[in-house]
């Protein structure tokens, strides 16, 4: 008995320092990631201020650092077009098949949202640069929003299906005893009950379309003197900035590149904690 | 004008192969308090939203026989216009928690447009709290969200909520299981006071609560309605063994 006690005590002891050893191992190159990018991210904020935010790029030769004015503006309008795009859809896809789950329709759209989860976002890339760019004749910034909208499909979709999935039955039941058809249920009770679900779901896209490259590298371009050209020209963003920079030769280029990879944590974390706020505030 | 709110005839009723009402059939006069008792399980709740046609949203049913309310066979007329008429309450308490105390009443009265005006509406909210006795206890708060209220409170206020849709037919699912004694005596203090507006059948397998404010009752068991008639008469000589066993309690 004293023997077979000890001996577990010895194997949970074990157990213990492997977890502890497995989860070090897993946060170790995270915690590496963020403190390069602030140490190194951070002296180039520091030196520049705001005025990163708000400037144009260097030229490759030059001593400033500049800013990554078009990036930043190129990513916040592309993720918000995106997830416009998006929203209605997967919205509206999420309540038929939470309302109708057997409906060979809901079947249809379950096989079409896995389908686009399935698809590496290079290959979204590349598909809309040869319909939406090569018919335009130029990338833009609506190339990369449709571009992002087909890649943030499936996590929108996923993130409202599991909230029309959470609304208690009780609430189901009181909505339509009292005459309300479903689209009624939907509008009065449904969106009400869920708006912070909902919303949380819509952060977590725009986080999602604001920190992907691959489908941007043949559909946005790459703006480097002006802010913002318009929806239909050449646009810029963070992350595509980041990949481009980080692989130039230009010493300038690469400070440019930290710089904009804390800005990108930065507001990554940003909207990532709003979201958390929100769903802790969830009471149904 | 049918002088039944509802006449049920035959009425077999399966859940995927299961048969839960087995031949039912029932009447009840407009403007009574119809108390269906019987045990748990017995089928009570099933026949209750078959009524209001809310079983459509249950799978695998499968119904033969003739349900009519109003005068109407339920599968003749719109399901929506059918359960504005006849609303049921739960036996959970389900107010809408994003809404207001004031809103949850206002909801069916706004979307069924029963008034026109904001006074009208504002009558008839204090008109369905001061039904269901919540009036004096919210009166102050009307702005306040119902997670705020008690148990029993919240489901007077779902009482209230139904009533200001105007039903003909207000079904209660249990309404007082899983609440208090005093908010269980408010509640069939208010249903005694709704009888001359509004056609109320209420299901419990509590017999005690039937003697209190039935005016007519049946039972109902392993899905099959044991005896009916007015409540006295049941109460005081029961025909079959089975209702007998039922009020002693050894059912």
């Amino acid at each position: 008995m004293y023997r077979s006690m000890t001996s577990r005590k010895v194997r949970n002891y074990i157990m213990v320092i492997v977890m502890v050893a497995v989860s070090f191992l897993y946060v170790t190159p995270l915690i590496s990631i963020i403190y390069t990018a602030v140490e190194r991210g951070g002296a180039v904020l520091v030196e520049t201020g705001l005025k990163f935010l708000t400037d144009l790029p260097p030229t490759p030769l030059s001593t400033s650092v500049g800013g990554i004015a078009p990036a930043l503006i190129g990513s916040l309008l592309a993720s918000a077009l995106a997830i416009l795009i998006t929203t209605p859809i997967a919205f509206l896809m999420a309540f038929y098949v939470t309302e109708f789950p057997r409906h060979s329709l809901s079947r249809v759209c379950e096989v079409v949202v896995r389908a686009f989860s399935g698809v590496p976002s290079i290959v979204v890339s590349m598909f809309i640069y040869s319909t939406v760019v090569m018919s335009m004749g130029t990338q833009s910034l609506l190339a990369g929003s449709l571009a992002l909208a087909i890649v943030t499909l499936p996590y929108t979709y996923v993130y409202f299906t599991s909230a029309f999935r959470s609304i208690p039955e009780s609430l189901r039941e009181a909505a339509m005893s009292l005459g309300m058809n479903r689209v009624r249920a939907l509008i009065h009770v449904y969106v009400g009950v869920l708006r912070r679900s909902l919303l949380t779901g819509l952060l977590m896209s725009y986080v999602r379309a604001f920190g992907d490259t691959a489908p941007l590298l043949f559909t946005m371009g790459f703006l480097m003197n002006a802010v913002f050209a318009g929806v239909l020209q050449q646009s810029n963003a963070v992350p595509l900035m980041i990949f481009v920079y980080a692989l130039s030769p230009y010493e300038n280029f690469h400070r440019v590149a930290w710089g904009a990879t804390l800005v990108l944590l930065i507001i990554y974390l940003a909207l990532f904690t709003v979201s958390r706020v929100l769903v802790r505030g969830v009471k149904l | 004008m049918s002088l039944y709110a509802v006449e049920v005839e035959d009425l077999h009723l399966r859940i995927k192969g299961v048969e839960i009402l087995r031949g039912v059939t029932l009447r009840v006069r407009r403007n009574t308090l119809f108390v269906l008792m019987g045990p748990s399980g017995s089928g009570k709740s099933t026949f209750l939203r078959t009524l209001n046609r809310l079983i459509d949203f249950v799978d695998g049913v499968e119904l033969s026989g003739l349900v009519k309310v109003l005068g109407q066979d339920i599968y003749s007329v719109d399901p929506y216009d059918l359960r504005r008429r006849v609303v049921l309450v739960s036996q959970e308490p389900n107010p809408f928690p994003h809404m207001t105390i004031y809103d949850n009443v206002a909801l069916p009265a706004r979307l069924n447009k029963i008034v026109r005006t904001k006074r009208e509406l504002d009558d008839l909210v204090r008109w369905a709290l001061e039904k269901v006795m919540l009036w004096e206890e919210v009166k102050d708060r009307l702005k306040s969200y119902p997670h705020a209220l008690s148990g029993g409170q919240r489901q007077r206020l779902c009482l209230a909520r139904a009533l200001a849709a105007k039903p003909e037919i207000l079904l209660l699912d249990e309404p007082t299981a899983n609440i208090d004694p005093v908010n269980t005596i408010k509640i069939e203090e208010s249903l005694k006071s709704l009888r001359d507006e509004v056609t109320v059948i209420m299901v419990t397998h509590m017999p005690h609560q039937a003697v209190r404010v039935a005016d007519h009752v049946a039972l109902l068991h392993s899905g099959v309605i044991v005896e009916e008639g007015p409540a006295m008469e049941v109460f005081m000589s029961p025909k079959k063994e089975v209702t007998n066993e039922f009020l002693r309690g050894a059912l």
